[in-house]
């Protein structure tokens, strides 16, 4: 067996964060699930997660801004950011590539069995 | 101004030949004069100097003949021992008589002996004994051996004569005496005075001093020719040579020079002598070796009366022959004149009418046939002026037609004249007409709150309106007639550092009307940007020529403002909307996938039915976001290199279950096609309304073809279904926004409307066209054409 990789999931939202921590404990990642970005920055440089899934508005620190700290350090700015939000506007898009995410899924737009298997293509 | 001599032809003729006449005659006669004149006076100039040489060459014979008769007397027997004898008696009884036997046969005046001291012992002239002539040169010659020869006047007998001297030599060659023969003069002067040269002029017999000792003129004599040798003079008058008389001197310097000097050839020369006031010749000859000379003196004056005589006798005679010859000349022309006369009175007849006479001149020569010719010439003159009468009235009733025909266009001219003049009329009319609407338009444009400016073909402003004016911070007169872009400074709002491109070279250009993209700004002088929308337009002349652009832009930042908080608002309603439906979403699907347990079928179908209302509400709320971007022209498109019948596939595949549910039937025809670069996203859009539609408003069993092909320059793509069709009434509406047709909302309660709205955005934002044919109750079948020239070069 592989050594089992780590996923840090940053979701404020318990109904998503529940369905992330269910789905993709079932899958057999280990799971970290933190509601804010600072915390995200913290627990990033941390665990050096496998990949980060991270809502943009959050309490406290939003997505952009962690996803630009982590992106910025140099300890963690290898680790591969998909950003999962609601906020689907075109410059929401491109602001999130532009800042050095792998990808963008607007949660609503997309299936969970999806998602997972996206996910999944993004840890291998 | 030219002289004009009236006067007949007669006259003219004559005094033309008259004066021809006169012209040469006086040249000759000039030239004749002049010639005579030169030749007459060499002949004279020859015939004194043949006359002059003749006389000396007599002189001499007679001179010599006396000299040769001296040279004798030595000879005389007797004579040298007579000499010899010391004592000899004077006047020796047979010596004299031997001396005039001697002299008598030869016409001497005397002859006598002379000792060595010039005593005279014999003579035959009696009168000269006793005396000494030791003093004659003669003498002193002749005692030292040399003959020699004088005239002297002889200081006893007081009159002139020639003495020849000879030394008398004894055996021995000793000179013991002179003999002297002494001739008379008279036969040389009478040869002198008997000859031509009497006639011609004065003669002169000199001797070698230079004094004249014979002359035909007296008061000559015995002066000299010129002033002579002091020394010689004073001798001459010491020894009284000439009775004592003093020797006053003539003006011949020259001859008087030339003896003094031993004068041997003729010598001559002209001088004018002011005493007589008459030009002179001169010419001297010596008489052989005699010192004794001949001069002769000729007035030259005289020639040339000779020859002025003879020439007015020549001019004389010309004139003479001249008056003849004119008269002659007068008589002759008159009669050659008088056909002209006639044939000029025949002219005034003709020209007076009368025609019908003849000329009669019968001379037989050039001008009876002139009198002819002209006869005949006056009969075909007068047949031409008959023609000419007959033509002159045709031309006239030409004239007069052609006057006629004048008037009646005078009449058109006038009447057009009139119209031009209303024409005009109406243009100033027009022209105020136009300037009330020149002012009316500047008031529109001043009044309007838009910023209009007009440019010309170049780009260069023409007009432009307060409000532009304001927008851009400069004024009309720093504007006007530059480029646009020199003053407006517009500028893309995502790029402020770019430069907009040049949209008005570009309606120019294309004569094509243009709208700035969205969210232009122009940079006002002072620096601030205002966010602007406009537009700009070409403007045509009569003929279609675009002679410039109209540019009307507006200010809309306040729009831009209202925009953004929409858009905002949009954003966070859009949020807060699909978190509650997001998270309902994955947890329904978490129930139906069994991660909560299976559930009971009642559950799961409940669960479903939740689903697919949730899927709903999400593609509301996507829908409307998609259509408020496209209404602000915001669709960010990503193209990428697209395998689009991979899209098609994946497309019709999830919507399998869908199809399954009504049993209906997809049917995918799919050729290959040039690959393009498209928004896959979008395009995934595109495929799956038109798809999902054509399963959604579809009958059980019916079945959807999808097929895709190249078609020249686009890809076709047509969805077409078996369904309920659109009711004819509605199909021109079916893009509109929000619309659903009546059959529709009856099948398919749910629906917002959007679907191929959104679909018609996309697909014209690629340059491509979509266009629905529909039977209600047979089918519905789309047509999508991309292009794919366009599509390749993103």
């Amino acid at each position: 067996m592989d050594k089992q990789k780590t996923v840090l999931v940053a979701e404020d939202d318990l109904l998503y964060a529940s369905v992330y921590q269910n789905k993709l404990t079932k899958e057999g990642y280990n799971v970290v699930v933190v509601a804010n970005g600072m915390e995200a920055v913290k627990k990033a440089a941390e665990l050096k997660p496998d990949l980060i899934l991270m809502d943009l508005i959050m309490p406290e620190m939003d997505g952009f801004t962690a996803l630009e700290k982590i992106k910025s350090n140099p300890m963690t700015k290898k680790l591969k950011v998909v950003v999962t939000s609601n906020l689907g506007q075109d410059s929401d898009i491109k602001r999130a590539k532009d800042l050095g995410a792998e990808e963008y899924f607007v949660k609503a737009n997309i299936s969970i069995q999806e998602l997972i298997e996206k996910i999944k293509t993004h840890i291998r | 101004m030219r002289l004009k001599i009236r006067m007949p032809l007669l006259w003219k003729i004559t005094l033309s030949i008259f004066l021809t006449v006169f012209i040469l005659g006086s040249m000759t006669v000039f030239y004749v004069g002049n010639r005579v004149n030169t030749s007459l006076f060499e002949s004279k100039k020859e015939t004194l100097n043949l006359v002059s040489v003749e006389q000396s060459r007599e002189i001499n014979q007679i001179m010599s003949f006396a000299r040769q008769a001296a040279d004798a007397v030595p000879s005389i027997p007797g004579v040298v021992e007579y000499m010899e004898d010391s004592d000899k008696k004077l006047q020796d009884d047979a010596i004299l008589n031997s001396l005039i036997s001697f002299g008598s046969g030869r016409k001497f005046l005397t002859v006598f002996l002379m000792d060595i001291e010039g005593n005279t012992w014999v003579s035959v002239d009696p009168t000269l004994l006793n005396n000494n002539f030791s003093f004659r040169k003669y003498f002193q010659k002749a005692v030292i051996g040399e003959p020699a020869s004088e005239m002297v006047i002889g200081s006893v007998t007081n009159e002139p004569g020639f003495f020849f001297s000879s030394p008398i030599k004894n055996a021995d060659g000793e000179i013991v005496g002179v003999s002297v023969v002494k001739m008379d003069p008279k036969p040389i002067y009478e040869t002198l005075t008997d000859s031509y040269i009497n006639k011609i002029g004065k003669f002169m017999l000199v001797n070698d001093d230079g004094v004249i000792i014979f002359a035909n003129k007296d008061n000559s004599l015995y002066k000299s020719l010129g002033t002579m040798n002091e020394d010689i003079k004073a001798q001459i008058e010491t020894e009284r040579r000439y009775l004592g008389r003093s020797i006053s001197a003539l003006d011949y310097d020259e001859a008087q020079d030339k003896i003094e000097n031993g004068l041997t050839e003729t010598f001559s020369y002209e001088f004018f002598d002011e005493d007589d006031n008459e030009s002179e010749l001169i010419e001297v000859n010596r008489v052989g070796n005699f010192p004794l000379f001949v001069v002769t003196e000729v007035s030259s004056s005289a020639v040339r009366n000779v020859v002025a005589s003879l020439v007015s006798k020549v001019i004389i005679f010309i004139v003479l022959v001249l008056i003849l010859g004119l008269i002659v000349q007068v008589i002759i022309l008159r009669r050659m004149l008088k056909p002209i006369s006639k044939l000029d009175e025949y002219a005034k007849g003709v020209t007076n009418g009368n025609v019908s006479e003849s000329i009669k001149i019968e001379t037989g020569d050039e001008m009876q046939s002139l009198a002819l010719s002209i006869e005949e010439m006056v009969v075909s003159l007068r047949n031409f002026s008959l023609g000419l009468e007959e033509k002159i009235r045709e031309k006239t009733k030409e004239l007069e037609d052609t006057l006629k025909s004048i008037e009646g266009k005078n009449t058109d001219l006038e009447n057009t004249k009139k119209a031009v003049l209303n024409v005009m009329e109406d243009l100033s009319e027009e022209k105020d007409l136009m300037a009330n609407e020149k002012s009316r338009l500047e008031t529109i444009l001043a009044s309007i709150g838009d910023g209009v400016f007009v440019t010309d073909k170049e780009g260069k402003v023409t007009l432009i309106n307060k409000t532009a004016q304001e927008m851009i911070g400069y004024t009309s007169s720093e504007v006007l007639g530059k480029k646009y872009r020199e003053s407006f400074n517009f500028r893309k709002e995502a790029d402020i550092e770019l430069e907009y491109p040049d949209f008005v070279k570009k309606v120019l250009d294309s004569g094509i009307a243009q709208s700035l993209e969205n969210h232009t700004v122009i940079v006002r002088r002072d620096g601030v940007v205002i966010s602007v929308l406009d537009s700009a337009a070409p403007i045509r002349d009569r003929a279609g020529e675009v002679y410039g652009c109209v540019v009307v832009f507006r200010d809309n930042t306040h729009e831009r403002e209202l925009e953004k908080d929409k858009d905002d608002f949009l954003s966070v309603t859009s949020h807060q909307l699909r978190t509650p439906l997001g998270s309902m979403r994955w947890n329904l699907e978490m129930l139906l996938g069994g991660d909560a347990g299976k559930l009971s079928v009642e559950a799961e179908t409940i669960a479903k039915e939740v689903h697919k209302g949730n899927l709903r509400m999400i593609d509301l709320v996507n829908d409307l976001l998609n259509v408020n971007r496209i209404d602000q022209g915001r669709v960010m498109d990503e193209p990428a290199k697209t395998d689009l019948k991979k899209v098609v596939i994946d497309a019709a595949s999830e919507l399998k279950f869908n199809a399954e549910a009504k049993k209906v039937k997809i049917n995918l025809k799919l050729l290959k096609t040039p690959e393009i670069t498209i928004d896959p996203k979008r395009f995934r859009e595109v495929i799956m309304n038109l798809v999902s539609n054509a399963v959604k408003y579809n009958r059980l069993n019916g079945t959807v073809d999808i097929t895709m092909k190249a078609e020249k320059e686009w890809i076709k793509i047509m969805v077409e279904d078996t369904g309920i069709g659109v009711p004819k009434d509605d199909q021109h509406r079916v893009f509109n926004k929000f619309f659903r047709a009546k059959n529709a909302v009856v099948s398919e309660t749910e629906g917002s409307g959007l679907g191929l709205y959104v679909v018609q955005k996309f697909v014209e934002g690629w340059g491509g066209k979509i266009s629905i044919e529909s039977k209600e109750g047979k089918g519905t079948k789309v047509t999508l054409l991309l292009p794919i020239g366009k599509l390749k070069q993103k």
